[in-house]
């Protein structure tokens, strides 16, 4: 006898979590007034941001950044239009209690980091840590990718567990 | 059988590796009736006419591929590019193509992601049933640098696109004008492997030999002058006004200037394949080309070779090409012939023989 119905759990995972995202312009993004900036290694994507950003009204833009970046954020700190947030560690817990501690973070409206693409395994840590700092404050989260598409991130505690989920049926099988 | 294609990392414009996967793909679909091709992942960028396995991606490490290849009732799984695992016990073959092994051959690209790039390749290149490699040069990287069996190894060369027809009225004014003399035409990125700073200092080399030549060098993409290559021939572009970089070109207009250039220069340290230097043979152009690494099996007789860490042998090949046209014409004479040797028809054909040998 064949089963009545077959549901694919996988395939749910994957559409579900990839419905967590939605495409956006650059100016959605920078209409916040006030932003906190994960920054990574994509320094044509954040000079983007940061074009688009300081031509409308954004009133305090934090960037976070390890030392090896600062180099790509320099032309940007010059007048000090950007308050850098300097952290040598992984974007983790850790972190998410600096900022904390450092930072009002009811004050910000919107989190951007930047990725090769919004949907990625790779970003689950960051992603983590990003959902603990909404879980409190009414924050919106923001992708960039490489190559130039922006996202935000409409459900980051669906998106995380989805991640997650994903990882963790494909290390079972791997037993 | 069931084959899974991995699917590619998404671009807004179409690298050389997922132009080549496109072709393949397109050609394996007409001339391959028996199996069934599905993509593992989205790769609706591609535009293929495949239906896709959901994944979420992984920009990182080797894709884990375990439920795919266990509930995908795959028989093959073959990536274009990005290195996969799934659990051993899983009955389905493993197939990846190496494009190159630049990692190993340029100091800049031993940084980053470039080096993380090199270790997952390396453990997934031992763990794959065969590995397809472009050229017999990238075979040989892969013997000798990861260890591999040569019978594990099958060289599938890479093809060409149908060319479309040159639509003019497309084409940005400023490109027009650059028929109005003669040009040397180098398509290439800024990378450090790339040589555009050999090019272009040997190209002062032959302008300040010949002042009366109006010859001129057109570099496809930016100037990027942040980069070592940008920081490296400022002083020659302020010197040399002849030399030209057209900003991001379109196909169309890419066509158009191999169309009308005296001839192509792509003197890189280090290919896999050689992409341009094939392109310019298809349209009847010579190429002022480097002798290393793949390089002489995509030129064959059709170009003229230089070294290309000897500015001196660079400028000679410039001079040999430009101003004799006896030579330029012999060259041009076997630009066909030698072309006509790859195509995207003929790689997938050897494409399929390489899925049916696990039947």
């Amino acid at each position: 006898m064949e089963e009545e119905y077959k549901y694919d759990l996988y395939d749910y995972i994957c559409k579900k979590t990839k419905k967590t995202i939605r495409q956006v312009s650059l100016e959605d993004i920078c209409k916040h007034k006030k932003i906190l900036v994960l920054s990574g290694n994509f320094g044509k994507v954040m000079d983007k941001f940061f074009e688009t950003a300081f031509r409308g009204n954004i009133e305090a833009c934090y960037v976070v950044y390890r030392q090896q970046m600062y180099s790509l954020l320099e032309k940007w700190n010059a007048d000090e239009k950007i308050k850098l947030v300097k952290w040598e560690g992984n974007y983790n817990d850790e972190l998410k209690q600096y900022l904390e501690q450092t930072l009002n973070l009811n004050e910000i409206e919107a989190v951007l980091y930047f990725s090769l693409q919004v949907l990625n395994i790779r970003d689950i840590n960051i992603l983590e840590m990003i959902e603990g700092l909404t879980r409190c404050n009414k924050i919106e989260t923001y992708c960039m990718e490489r190559h130039g598409d922006e996202y935000r991130i409409e459900d980051i505690n669906v998106m995380c567990k989805g991640l997650k989920i994903y990882q963790d049926i494909n290390d079972f099988l791997d037993l | 059988m069931k084959i899974g294609i991995l699917a590619q990392k998404k671009e807004k414009y179409l690298d050389g590796i997922n132009r080549t996967t496109i072709g393949i793909l397109n050609h394996l679909l007409k001339v391959d009736k028996k199996n069934k091709y599905t993509f593992v992942g989205n790769t609706d960028w591609l535009h293929v006419p495949m239906n896709y396995f959901n994944i979420i991606p992984d920009s990182r490490r080797i894709m884990d591929l375990n439920y795919a290849a266990k509930f995908g009732k795959y028989d093959i799984i073959h990536s274009h590019y990005r290195p996969f695992e799934f659990n051993k016990k899983i009955l389905c073959k493993k197939i990846l193509t190496i494009h190159d092994l630049l990692v190993i051959a340029c100091k800049e690209s031993k940084f980053g992601p470039y080096q993380y790039f090199d270790t997952q390749l390396r453990v997934c290149a031992s763990n794959m049933d065969m590995i397809i490699t472009v050229s017999e040069h990238t075979k040989k990287d892969v013997i000798n640098y990861f260890g591999i069996n040569e019978n594990k190894i099958k060289v599938i060369y890479n093809g060409l696109y149908e060319k479309q027809v040159i639509d003019e009225e497309s084409i940005h004014k400023n490109i027009l004008k650059l028929n109005q003399t003669p040009y040397i035409l180098a398509v290439s990125t800024m990378r450090e492997y790339k040589n555009i700073d050999g090019l272009v200092k040997a190209f002062c080399i032959f302008k300040e030999r010949h002042q009366k030549s109006d010859l001129k060098l057109i570099l496809t993409g930016k100037n990027d002058q942040s980069t070592v290559v940008g920081a490296n021939i400022k002083d020659c572009l302020e010197k040399q006004k002849d030399i030209i970089f057209t900003g991001f070109v379109t196909d169309n207009e890419l066509n158009w200037l191999y169309k009308n250039c005296l001839a192509s220069a792509f003197v890189s340290f280090y290919e896999g394949f050689g992409l341009p230097v094939l392109e310019s043979l298809s349209f009847g152009k010579t190429v002022i080309c480097s002798d290393k690494t793949s390089l002489p099996e995509v030129g064959g007789e059709a170009v003229e070779y230089c070294n290309p860490y000897d500015l001196e042998s660079i400028a000679y090949a410039i001079e040999n090409v430009v101003l004799n046209d006896l030579r330029r014409k012999e060259l041009e004479e076997k630009t066909w012939e030698q072309a006509a040797k790859f195509s995207y028809e003929k790689a997938a054909k050897e494409t399929m023989e390489v899925y049916n040998m696990f039947q």
